[in-house]
C-alpha cells in the first residue's frame, strides 16, 4: 500500500541512486557503485517481494515472483549492478505504463467525470433552502433542487418549476428539451435554463447515464477470442518460465543464465498489447457516438458481408410529420382546430404529428371540448364537437359513412387523415415518415468499403417499402414482414453462409437484432433494442455506420500489430540470450521498450481522430 | 447472493489482473469474479453466508492494491 502511493517518489529516488552508482563507477569509488545499486535493489525490490509473497499465499506465481527471485539471487552471487538495474527498469517500466495507460483511459474517464458528484437536497417539493450532499447519500424518493447551468443529478420526475434541459449526453440530441411538472429528467444532463425541483427515481449506477458508463466500461474490458487465448497462455506461461529457469540452472550450473531467463520471461507486451488496442479503439469510437458492447463486436463488424436494415425508425426518423394539407370546405383554421380537438384525446402516433403541426401553425393549444368520442377499429374516430358530428380517419371510414373523398393528390406512401363534419368532407392531410439525413451517402460509403449485400426489411407493405427507398442502392427490399419473419429472414441469410448484421430500433426488431451475427441499434431506439444490440449508434445517424466499419478495421489491425510486436520481442530476446548478445539488464530494457511500443501503437487509435 | 463491486486504484500491470482474478475466484462463495483492467474494478457475485463482501476487499489489499470504494448490491 505504502509503496504504490509513493511510486513516483521511489522512481525518482532510484534514478538518482543510479546516477550516483555510475558516478562512483567512473570515479573509481566501487563502494559508492555497489552501495547505490544495493539501495536501488532494496527500495524497488522490497515492494516486489511483498507483492510476490502476497500472490504466493493464494498459490499464484506472479511476474513479481520471477523478478524477486532474480534480484535476490543476483545479490547473493554479488552481481549488485545487475540487481539494481533490473529493479530500476522494472519500476520505471511500471511507472511509465501507468502514465501512458492513463492517457488511453482518458476517454472513459471523461465520461465518468461527467457523472454528477453532489446534489442539492430539499425536504419538500416547494422548499428552496437546500443542503449540498454527496451523490451517494441520495436515495430514491428524495427531493432535489436543480439550478440553471447545473447538472441534473438523478433520473427522476419534475415536481415543481420548469425549464429546458440539454440532454445531449444521453440522447445525442442537442436541441434543449422542455421540462415541466411530471416531465422525466435524466442524470448527467444539464439544465440550461429555469429551476426544477425533482424527485429521485433512480440514483447512481441505476440511472440511464450510469448504465451507459457501465456499458462502455464493460465493453473496454471485454475480450476478443484472441485475447482470451493469450490470457490462457500467460496463465501457464509464468510457472513455465520458472520451471525452465530452474531446469537450465540445475543442468548448466550457470546461475546467471537461469536468472536472466527469469527476468526476460515476463510476458508484458503480449498481455498488454491486445487490451491496449481495445481500450483505445472502443474509447475513441464511443467519443464519436458509437458504443460497441465489446471488442468482439468490432471484431465481428469487420467480418460482416450482409447488412440488413429495418425501415421505420432506422432509415427513417420514425417520427411522422404532416406533409401536404388540402382544405376542401370551410375555413382551414377552424377545420384544423376541430381536427386537433379530436386528436388531442388520442394517443395514436399520427395524432402527435398532427398536434405538432397544429401548434406550429400558430394556433397555440386551444381546443374544443369533445363528447361521444368512439374509436372505429382500423379506421379512425367518431365524435361530437360543438354539437356537430365529426369523423376523423382514413378513406375507409368516410367511404363506409357514405362520404365521397378523392385523395389522389396525396402521396401514396404516406398515411392519410381525413376530416368530415356533418357528413361533409372538410380537410385531408398526409402524414409521412421522412428518411434520415445522409442515408444515401451512408449506403454509398459502405459500398465503397466493401462489396456488401444491402437488404431492407419492413413491416409496411411492399409498395410502401419500395417507394420509401426509391433511388437508394438496395439489393433487395422486402415488405409485409412480421417481427418473427424478420428474424427468419436473417436465419436464411446465415444458412446461406452470410455474416449478417441487422440494423434496427424497435422492440419488434429485437429478435432479429439478437439472431443476427451482429446487432446494431439506433440510439433513439427502444430500450429493448439497445439492450440486445452489440453496437449502438448514439446519434441514430446512418452515416455513422461506414465510420464504425472503418474504426473496427483500424482497431483490429492495431491489435494484430501489437501481437506481432510482442511475439517478435520474445523471439529476439531468446535468440539473443542463447547466442550471448543479450544480458539481464539489456534484455530487461528491450522488454520494457516493447511494452511502451505496444502502448504507443495503441494510442495512435486515439490520435487519429 | 450479493453483487460486489470493488473500485481500485488504476491497475497498470496486466499481470495484476490475472493475479487478483485468481485470488478472488479461489474464495469459497465467490462466483463470476471479473477484474476489469481498464475500469480498475473487480466485480463478483458472492454468497454472503460463506464470505463477507469486506473480505474480498481485504484480500485485494493483501495482494498490494488499494481498494477505494466497495459497493454491495442485492443480486
Amino acid at each position: 500500500m505504502f509503496f504504490s502511493q509513493h511510486k513516483k517518489g521511489s522512481v525518482v529516488l532510484m534514478t538518482m541512486l543510479l546516477i550516483a552508482a555510475y558516478l562512483g563507477r567512473f570515479s573509481g569509488l566501487d563502494w559508492l557503485d555497489d552501495l547505490s545499486m544495493v539501495a536501488i535493489a532494496v527500495i524497488g525490490g522490497l515492494p516486489l517481494i511483498v507483492r510476490a509473497a502476497g500472490a504466493l499465499r493464494f498459490k499464484i506465481i506472479s511476474i513479481e515472483l520471477l523478478v524477486s527471485i532474480a534480484v535476490v539471487s543476483a545479490i547473493a552471487i554479488g552481481e549488485y549492478s545487475e540487481a539494481g538495474i533490473v529493479v530500476w527498469l522494472f519500476s520505471i517500466g511500471d511507472f511509465l505504463e501507468a502514465v501512458t495507460l492513463k492517457k488511453t483511459r482518458k476517454s472513459i474517464q471523461e465520461l465518468v467525470d461527467l457523472a454528477p458528484k453532489t446534489a442539492l437536497k430539499i425536504n419538500q417539493p416547494h422548499e428552496r433552502v437546500f443542503s449540498e450532499v454527496d451523490i451517494d447519500e441520495i436515495e430514491k424518493g428524495d427531493y432535489l433542487l436543480v439550478k440553471t447551468g447545473s447538472q441534473i443529478p438523478v433520473d427522476g420526475r419534475v415536481v415543481d418549476g420548469s425549464g429546458y434541459a440539454d440532454q445531449a449526453s444521453i440522447t445525442g440530441e442537442s436541441k434543449p428539451s422542455r421540462k415541466t411538472i411530471d416531465s422525466s429528467v435524466f442524470a448527467g444532463t444539464i439544465l440550461t435554463s429555469g429551476t426544477l425541483a425533482v424527485q429521485a427515481e433512480k440514483v447512481g449506477e441505476d440511472t440511464t447515464f450510469g448504465k451507459l458508463i457501465e456499458l462502455v466500461e464493460e465493453a473496454q474490458d471485454s475480450q476478443t477470442k484472441t485475447q482470451r487465448l493469450i490470457d490462457r497462455f500467460s496463465k501457464f506461461y509464468t510457472p513455465l518460465v520458472l520451471a525452465i529457469a530452474a531446469a537450465v540452472g540445475l543442468i548448466t550450473k550457470d546461475l546467471r543464465l537461469a536468472i536472466t531467463i527469469l527476468v526476460l520471461g515476463c510476458p508484458g507486451a503480449l498481455v498488454i498489447g491486445v487490451p491496449i488496442s481495445t481500450v483505445a479503439g472502443i474509447g475513441s469510437a464511443a467519443k464519436q457516438g458509437m458504443i460497441a458492447k465489446g471488442s468482439a463486436a468490432l471484431d465481428q463488424l469487420t467480418k460482416i458481408d450482409t447488412l440488413v436494415f429495418d425501415k421505420t425508425g432506422t432509415l427513417t426518423t420514425g417520427q411522422p410529420s404532416v406533409g401536404k394539407v388540402i382544405n376542401f370546405n370551410g375555413s382551414l383554421a377552424e377545420n384544423l382546430k376541430i381536427l386537433a380537438s379530436i386528436e388531442h384525446e388520442s394517443d395514436h402516433p399520427l395524432a402527435r404529428a398532427i398536434l405538432e403541426y397544429y401548434q406550429k401553425s400558430g394556433q397555440k393549444d386551444a381546443v374544443y371540448p369533445i363528447s361521444n368520442s368512439q374509436i372505429v377499429d382500423g379506421r379512425g374516430i367518431k365524435a361530437t364537437v360543438n354539437g356537430q358530428s365529426v369523423l376523423v380517419g382514413n378513406e375507409r371510414l368516410l367511404k363506409e359513412a357514405g362520404i365521397a373523398a378523392n385523395t389522389s393528390q396525396l402521396s401514396a406512401t404516406s398515411s392519410h387523415v381525413l376530416l368530415a363534419v356533418n357528413e361533409e368532407l372538410r380537410l385531408a392531410l398526409e402524414v409521412s415518415d421522412q428518411l434520415r439525413d445522409g442515408v444515401k451517402d451512408a449506403l454509398h460509403d459502405l459500398r465503397k468499403l466493401k462489396d456488401y449485400q444491402l437488404v431492407l426489411l419492413s413491416g409496411d407493405n411492399q409498395a410502401v417499402a419500395e417507394k420509401t427507398v426509391a433511388g437508394l442502392d438496395f439489393d433487395l427490399v422486402v415488405g409485409d414482414l412480421l417481427p418473427v419473419d424478420k428474424a427468419e429472414f436473417i436465419k436464411k441469410l446465415q444458412a446461406a453462409g452470410h455474416q449478417t448484421a441487422f440494423i434496427g430500433d424497435g422492440i419488434n426488431d429485437s429478435p432479429a437484432l439478437s439472431i443476427a451475427d451482429l446487432g446494431i441499434a439506433m440510439g433513439s431506439g427502444t430500450e429493448a433494442a439497445i439492450e440486445v444490440a452489440d453496437i449502438i449508434l448514439v446519434d441514430s445517424s446512418p452515416t455513422q455506420l461506414p465510420i464504425a466499419v472503418k474504426y473496427a478495421k483500424k482497431m483490429m489491425h492495431n491489435m494484430y500489430e501489437n501481437i506481432t510486436i510482442a511475439l517478435l520481442t520474445v523471439l529476439l530476446l531468446f535468440i539473443g540470450l542463447f547466442t550471448g548478445y543479450v544480458y539481464m539488464a539489456s534484455g530487461m530494457l528491450v522488454h520494457e521498450l516493447s511494452i511502451l511500443i505496444v502502448i504507443l501503437n495503441g494510442m495512435r487509435l486515439i490520435r487519429h481522430n | 447472493m450479493k453483487k460486489v463491486v470493488l473500485k481500485l486504484n488504476d491497475l497498470s500491470c496486466p499481470s495484476c489482473m490475472s493475479k487478483i482474478q485468481k485470488a478472488v475466484s479461489q474464495q469459497p462463495g465467490v462466483k463470476d469474479a471479473v477484474v476489469m483492467f481498464n475500469a480498475g474494478k473487480v466485480k463478483a457475485e458472492v454468497d454472503e453466508k460463506l464470505i463477507a463482501p469486506e473480505k474480498l476487499s481485504s484480500i485485494v489489499n493483501q495482494l498490494g492494491y488499494q481498494v477505494e470504494k466497495i459497493i454491495v448490491k442485492e443480486a
